[in-house]
């Protein structure tokens, strides 16, 4: 197994840069929509009422079935900006998307709220929220794999099935679950030290 | 005339006595055409008939403009340069009735409409000849070639028999019946829109194995660097090409008797010459129509030998019928084209069935495993004994940050080895993997609840009052089990992703197909948050009273 790893490695870290870019589309996409809608949602009861519908449609949407559902129904060939996108790509960016602008109206209109109330502590947890979505899409991402995105769980499954003895198999699988492991905790640590440290800050004396 | 070609084809042991006088009828039917043309007039000769064909001094043949190696088309108008086994073949036709060819571009979609009004005498374009085809147009046989459907995958790969092939994913071109016996053996499908992506696909590892004609991978086999990499796993099914004519034209007769005696002279294999194609099929009709017990004296290729058409028909449902005119109704009344595939045959509406079944349970399945699991893995998180809280705490915390396909490959994986590949067994290891996921984020909910009233409390708290702290959180994490369930048709689950899917592949419909689906998810997601709020009430007036 471990003689694998040095071949292994860039694909892998080459894939989770592809998981990192997904995250990162899907989350300006979210913040470009679910802002908007966030903002809605604390307006009156004409906008507040279409824009919950909306918002609770996106969050009941499964979005491994809304990324097969786009992968179904976009055209093939895809061009943004004179680039030629793949529509699998776009379909896993999009599906996320739809996780994105839930979670940024729901977060949103907590961070509205707390603003219009005075509460500068609550409003800025905003901020370490908008980040904890980031790194549950770049874990959401992986899903990726079931439409031949190269992203690193793509790219783990494929060196897996190349491997001829099933303990390499699973070696190779706890190696990839450990790193995912230490580095999200890692992620998520610092954001609850983050969020402490603001909640410290900005506590009345 | 007759006997003196045949005579002369044995004193040039060109031929044996039966084939012989094979050649000479045939010669014969092409005269009498001649000698029709010649006593009624052109203007009065069907222009696809053999007496119009001679008349018009060229014969129309519809081929593919690109099929590598069977017909592939370059350039434009007159200047179009043709190469390709059916090129050849129809050039070899044009040449045996002293007229030009006139070649024709056809699609797998326009051939037929092609024949049936008329615009070609006769197709040469990759076309399988089945039995529903057979009401259309009119098939030469015996046939010229035969297509193999073949997986052809990685090297590297051990997917060499159906057994080893369960539970893996193959990647099919869209509208291809031989998808069903993949699924039939427990393979999971990647649809892609046409052949030639399926070999970029290949090539740039998105998939590593792929279904399709041997006749179409035979180009890309040609090529060294391909070979080298890839190899064909297992052959599925064959299917007959044949020929084909309008219906009622009389040249599809001599067209019979022509290959009859083309296979048996090795005309055909000449013609494969400089393609690399797959040649077993040839070889054996060559063998074939050469025996004594396939060898006629007469124009009429001996019935006995001939290969039978394909039965592609799906057996429809009772109420296909009433299906297809509840689709007219909606067109015509409201405007609105769908088609509901899944409603028509029995293949379809069965695994369309069985995916609602299957996913139903699943949804059930993970809710309740979810629960399960995130109560054992919190009464270690909120034990006394330190070392158990920090293992549990370890464990939930590779879970929760685990991608669930990662966790659900490495569940199938580790199954494997204790049991063989099934739909129940893929079902359950996706109902604990989801479980395992979501339990773990659940428990540790509970499991910050209890701490946060360990550091307020002198004494220990209950498991029980952390469960109801953080109820919330863990109705979330039912939610999200229900919405990451269909996930579960990564390892091959027959949920209705899956199923939908595999009825994708052989009927072409998507749109309608895939936003049943996507309502039918939402809708289940809707009804377990729906349930959820109604015991979170629940909970939250107990807490009350």
């Amino acid at each position: 197994m471990i003689e694998i790893l040095p071949g292994f490695l860039p694909v892998f870290l080459a894939g989770l840069v592809v998981n990192l870019e997904i995250a990162f589309a899907s989350l300006v996409l979210g913040l470009l929509l679910g802002l908007p809608l966030a903002v809605s949602l604390g307006a009156g009861r004409a906008l507040a009422a279409p824009a919950g519908s909306l918002v609770g449609l996106l969050r009941a949407a499964p979005t491994f079935v809304v990324m097969f559902f786009l992968l179904n129904i976009l055209p093939r060939e895809i061009q943004i900006a004179g680039h030629d996108i793949q529509t699998g790509l776009l379909a896993v960016i999009l599906a996320n998307a739809a996780y994105a602008v839930a979670y940024i109206a729901d977060n949103g209109l907590v961070a509205l709220r707390a603003l219009r109330a005075g509460n500068m502590a609550a409003a800025v947890l905003f901020l370490p929220n908008v980040t904890r979505a980031f790194f549950v899409l770049t874990l959401a991402s992986s899903m990726a794999a079931a439409v031949g995105t190269p992203e690193a769980i793509f790219v783990t499954l494929r060196q897996a099935e190349r491997l001829p003895a099933l303990s390499d198999q699973i070696l190779l699988f706890a190696f990839v679950m450990l790193f995912f492991g230490a580095v999200l905790q890692t992620v998520f640590a610092i954001i609850n030290a983050v969020r402490a440290a603001i909640l410290h800050r900005l506590a009345p004396a | 005339m007759r006997h003196l070609i045949a005579a002369l084809l044995f004193l040039a042991g060109l031929a044996t006595p039966a084939q012989a006088d094979s050649a000479a009828a045939l010669q014969a039917l092409v005269d009498q055409a001649r000698a029709r043309a010649t006593t009624q007039g052109c203007e009065a000769v069907p222009r696809d008939s053999l007496a119009g064909v001679l008349c018009n001094g060229h014969i129309r043949v519809g081929v593919r403009g690109n099929y590598p190696n069977f017909g592939i088309a370059d350039g434009l108008g007159a200047d179009t340069r043709r190469a390709g086994f059916e090129i050849e073949v129809a050039r070899a036709i044009a040449a045996r009735l002293g007229v030009e060819a006139r070649f024709v571009t056809v699609t797998p979609a326009n051939r037929i409409a092609n024949l049936v009004e008329r615009r070609v005498d006769l197709v040469i374009a990759t076309m399988g000849h089945t039995l529903q085809r057979d009401e259309q147009v009119r098939f030469i046989r015996p046939h010229y070639y035969q297509s193999t459907t073949v997986v052809v995958g990685d090297r590297r790969l051990p997917a060499r028999n159906w057994e080893q092939m369960a539970g893996r994913t193959v990647c099919v071109p869209l509208g291809n019946a031989d998808t069903l016996h993949l699924v039939q053996h427990g393979v999971r499908l990647l649809i892609f829109d046409s052949p030639q992506q399926l070999v970029d696909a290949l090539k740039r590892e998105i998939c590593s194995l792929a279904m399709h004609d041997d006749s179409f991978f035979s180009n890309s086999f040609a090529d060294p660097a391909f070979a080298a990499r890839f190899e064909q796993k297992l052959a599925v099914s064959a299917l007959p090409w044949g020929m084909a004519t309008p219906p009622g034209s009389d040249l599809a007769a001599f067209l019979d008797g022509l290959s009859a005696q083309w296979h048996a002279e090795g005309r055909f294999l000449q013609a494969a010459n400089g393609f690399p194609i797959a040649r077993d099929f040839l070889e054996g009709q060559r063998t074939l129509w050469s025996s004594p017990a396939c060898t006629t004296a007469g124009a009429t290729p001996a019935p006995g030998c001939l290969g039978e058409p394909s039965d592609t028909t799906l057996p429809p449902t009772r109420f296909a019928p009433d299906v297809d005119r509840f689709e007219a109704w909606l067109r015509n009344t409201l405007g609105i084209a769908i088609t509901l595939p899944m409603l028509k045959t029995e293949v379809a509406f069965e695994a369309f069935l069985r995916g609602i079944v299957f996913s139903l349970v699943l949804v059930v399945g993970s809710i309740a495993s979810t629960l399960g699991l995130a109560m054992l893995f919190a009464s270690a998180l909120c034990a006394r004994p330190a070392a158990a809280r920090i293992a549990a705490r370890m464990a939930t915390g590779v879970l929760q940050c685990s991608p669930l396909v990662l966790l659900l490959f490495f569940g199938y994986m580790v199954a494997s080895t204790l049991v063989p590949y099934s739909a129940p067994v893929a079902l359950v290891i996706a109902v604990v993997m989801i479980g395992l996921y979501n339990g773990s984020s659940a428990a540790q909910a509970i499991g910050e609840f209890h701490a946060t009233q360990r550091s307020t409390s002198a004494t220990w708290p209950p498991l029980r009052g952390a469960i109801q702290g953080a109820a919330v959180q863990i109705m979330s994490f039912l939610v999200n089990a229900t919405k990451s369930s269909a996930v579960a048709s990564m390892v091959g689950v027959p949920e209705l992703l899956n199923e939908l899917t595999d009825i994708t592949s052989f009927t072409s419909e998507r749109i309608m197909t895939y936003s049943f689906l996507l309502i039918f998810y939402t809708l289940l997601v809707s009804l377990v948050v729906t349930l959820m709020r109604s015991l979170q009430g629940v909970f939250e007036r107990r807490a009350a009273a």
